[in-house]
């Protein structure tokens, strides 16, 4: 396997020295921290939890703001276990990076990115579903089933921008992940060169 | 760190740097890309159930990794053809220019092979075996043997070119 040719190669390869003790220095302080970051994610989800044990407490024996106490309890005691569950699976590593191979990688980036363009397009829905409900509500207010003029026009304002500012990003990242995409599936034909 | 860990990235951090170098050129990213091709090293380690085959391990790691980064990255490529590359050699000793010159150039003629060539050249130029190089990339070895020819063939034609 091993010619002249290779072996010259070899020493020139081999001989480049990219200094990687910086790299090493950062990964060693850097290394905990995601565990760390769990770990305070884990905190706040069972201090929430305690805080709603505590508004439930507060509700059972108290009169005064029963309804409040109850519901705030509720939505703490519902919530904190949901968004703990879903904080540890999304801190899951995603890739076993040493289970795949190119190909793999690759197979998974285009149906990575397939769901992204799908989330974003559902996501632009959503956009149109705001815009049309402020539509109702205006037609609401000028046939005169309601009388909220003033709050209108400062829903409307914060519908428009936020809606505005979803429409732009998403198409920013539509034209991201569709370039993502392209680069997956040419770098698959690459690889596909025995075939 | 537990001590394996550690003592694997640091014995092949110099190696897995010259792959990474291969994937980028922009050296603020380089770092990047390596941290990211340690880090998840180290999380792996504890999946390895045979160490005889801790090699293609760390490369096929150090590979995907540095795939999924090329993918995110390659559309700003276009536009980006400035090269900060290599550490520059100290000066004052010829030989030492003269071998960084060479490293330089070959690793500019690598980055110029397709994804394919460039991924068993890089494997070779680290002294792989070819059941190594199949084991990383999850080829067989009749795919490895045909790669290599050709990436030689191609190697030699861009360095007499230049």
């Amino acid at each position: 396997m091993t010619d002249d040719l290779i072996r010259d190669l070899q020493r020139d390869w081999q001989a480049q020295q990219f200094d990687a003790s910086h790299v090493l220095r950062r990964l060693e302080r850097t290394r905990w921290a995601p565990h760390i970051v769990l770990a305070l994610e884990v905190l706040a989800c069972c201090v929430t939890l305690g805080v709603g044990i505590w508004f439930a407490w507060v509700a059972a024996h108290n009169t005064e703001h029963k309804l409040l106490y109850t519901l705030s309890a509720a939505i703490l005691l519902i919530a904190a276990p949901v968004l703990g569950v879903a904080t540890a699976l999304a801190r899951r590593p995603s890739l076993a990076w040493h289970d795949e191979t190119p190909e793999s990688i690759l197979r998974i980036g285009i149906r990575r990115a397939d769901a992204s363009l799908q989330a974003m397009r559902i996501g632009r829905w959503h956009v149109a579903i705001i815009v049309g409900f402020v539509a109702l509500l205006w037609a609401l207010q000028l046939l005169q089933f309601i009388d909220a003029a003033e709050f209108l026009i400062f829903y409307s304002v914060v519908c428009l921008v936020v809606s505005l500012g979803s429409w732009i990003w998403m198409m920013w990242r539509i034209k991201i992940v569709s370039a993502e995409r392209d680069a997956c599936i040419r770098l698959l034909t690459d690889l596909r060169v025995d075939n | 760190m537990t001590l394996d860990a550690h003592e694997v990235v640091t014995r092949f951090a110099p190696a897995l740097a010259r792959v990474v170098a291969s994937y980028e050129r922009d050296r603020a990213l380089r770092d990047e890309l390596l941290q990211e091709v340690l880090m998840a090293i180290v999380v792996a380690l504890p999946r390895l159930t045979q160490p005889e085959k801790l090699k293609p391990f760390v490369f096929r790691i150090a590979h995907n990794r540095s795939l999924s980064h090329i993918t995110r990255r390659i559309r700003e490529r276009a536009h980006e053809e400035t090269d900060n590359d290599a550490d520059a050699p100290t000066p004052g000793h010829e030989q030492t220019l003269i071998q960084a010159e060479r490293g330089e150039r070959l690793l500019e003629a690598i980055r110029q092979l397709s994804l394919p060539y460039r991924q068993v050249m890089t494997l070779i130029l680290e002294d792989m075996s070819y059941e190594e190089i199949a084991e990383t990339l999850g080829l067989t070895l009749d795919n490895v043997g045909v790669r290599v020819n050709r990436a030689k063939k191609q190697l030699k034609e861009r360095l007499q070119h230049d």
